[in-house]
């Protein structure tokens, strides 16, 4: 409760983080990672997750938009592949610079945990669906 | 408490425009409570006038707990923690007609596909209803709208449990007669089946844009009123460019002046009252 009596709604937001259960579930049931990311691909395979994930985040957006509208998308996914050497396919789009983009981060900050999603990966195209 | 979902399978019928109508006359004698699960659009909480005010909490980041929390699991100990009271009046923004506005959140938008993670159907259907029950009931409301997407999911699937009472407004068509003949008989799948605890009914079917100046209309309606029988509404309503309007104005037209209503629109707002006069006594 804050002073005067109110909830204190941003201590309680962040006492029920939902990333917190996520996590505590696939400790609990001893899957490493990796072993969590091949049953994610089998759930998308299965129809039971989307393989689309959206975005909320307004200066995301105009960013993007901008990017698009001045023609400086396609050099920034450029540069941003080039650093993870990822291979472009097509026609530059927000949603290649997002994935990029999120993966040229992950790399930097903990790359082992992209090595465990990529295991995660083989693991799912080994396991019959 | 009275409940009620406005639902049809398919978008521009006018279902947050007639929920929005409804919410506005009911509240002129009733405590009522709208609730907007129709997108993250939030054109319920745009008409009613809380859009803005919800939309800075959004951006301000001061917009939790909000109606996709409800559904989570944790919503009970949010309730348990600080009241159920307290808990429900953070989702809410009074609009200047009087109506308790739950209003519609971006967290709507993963709320499908974390439903469809949820194994038991009772449970993923359900917890709308639970969170009626359980958490706005006992505030004393007398009547909970909501406003549904136009589409058949999950979050759609929670809005029929809950309310049980369905209407669906229709425009002049046999397509979208076809519309409304499939909500019949989702309604009455959900009914007939053992694993569902729920009784959802389409309880009117709303003649919506008609239009009086032309043959093709007066014979749909007559088909209409063979093909829905007593389900039909007691007044069509017809297109209103005042109505139109609500979502620049951020009104309903029960907000204006008797002067400033144009023929049309003291006719359709005649037809929402005679609707929800009937509807009221139905519920």
């Amino acid at each position: 409760m804050s002073e005067n009596g109110d909830p204190d709604w941003d201590a309680l937001e962040e006492e029920h983080r939902p990333e917190t259960e996520h996590t505590d579930r696939a400790h609990e049931q001893g899957e490493t990672f990796a072993d969590v990311v091949a049953k994610k691909y089998g759930m998308i395979d299965d129809g039971e997750l989307s393989p689309t994930e959206s975005l909320y985040d307004k200066h995301t957006a105009a960013q993007l938009a901008a990017l698009e509208e001045t023609g400086q998308l396609s050099d920034l996914l450029e540069k941003v592949q080039a650093e993870i050497e990822m291979e472009g396919s097509g026609q530059a789009t927000k949603s290649q610079l997002l994935i990029a983009a999120l993966r040229y981060t992950i790399d930097d900050v903990d790359p082992d945990l992209l090595d465990d999603a990529r295991d995660g990966y083989a693991e799912a195209q080994s396991e019959p669906f | 408490m009275k409940r009620l979902a406005t639902y049809l399978d398919k978008g521009g019928t006018g279902k947050t425009t007639i929920t929005a109508h409804l919410a506005a006359y009911y509240a002129q004698d009733h405590d009522v409570l709208a609730i907007d699960l129709a997108g993250k659009q939030g054109d319920l909480g745009v008409i009613l006038g809380v859009y803005e005010e919800a939309q800075a909490d959004i951006d301000s980041e001061d917009d939790w707990p909000n109606i996709s929390t409800v559904f989570e699991d944790r919503w009970s100990d949010i309730a348990d923690t600080v009241g159920t009271e307290a808990a429900v009046d953070r989702l809410v923004y009074e609009s200047d007609e009087g109506v308790d506005v739950i209003p519609a959140h971006p967290g709507l938008d993963g709320l499908d596909d974390d439903l469809g993670n949820v194994d038991d159907p009772s449970d993923r259907y359900g917890r709308l209803r639970t969170f009626l029950e359980d958490y706005v009931e006992p505030l004393g409301y007398d009547i909970v709208l909501i406003d549904l997407p136009g589409l058949s999911n999950n979050v759609s699937y929670n809005g029929l449990w809950a309310a049980e009472n369905v209407i669906a407004p229709v425009l002049q068509g046999e397509l979208e007669f076809k519309q409304a003949r499939g909500v019949q008989e989702d309604l009455t799948t959900i009914r007939e089946r053992d694993d569902y605890d729920a009784d959802p009914e389409l309880v009117m079917v709303i003649p919506n844009h008609y239009d009086e100046r032309t043959n093709l209309d007066d014979k749909l309606l007559e088909d209409m009123g063979e093909e829905f029988a007593s389900l039909l509404g007691p007044a069509p309503i017809k297109f209103s460019q005042q109505v139109r309007e609500s979502t620049y104005y951020h009104r309903t037209i029960f907000a204006l002046d008797e002067d400033e209503l144009s023929s049309t629109s003291k006719q359709v707002r005649n037809a929402i009252e005679e609707t929800a006069e009937e509807l009221y006594t139905q519920l």
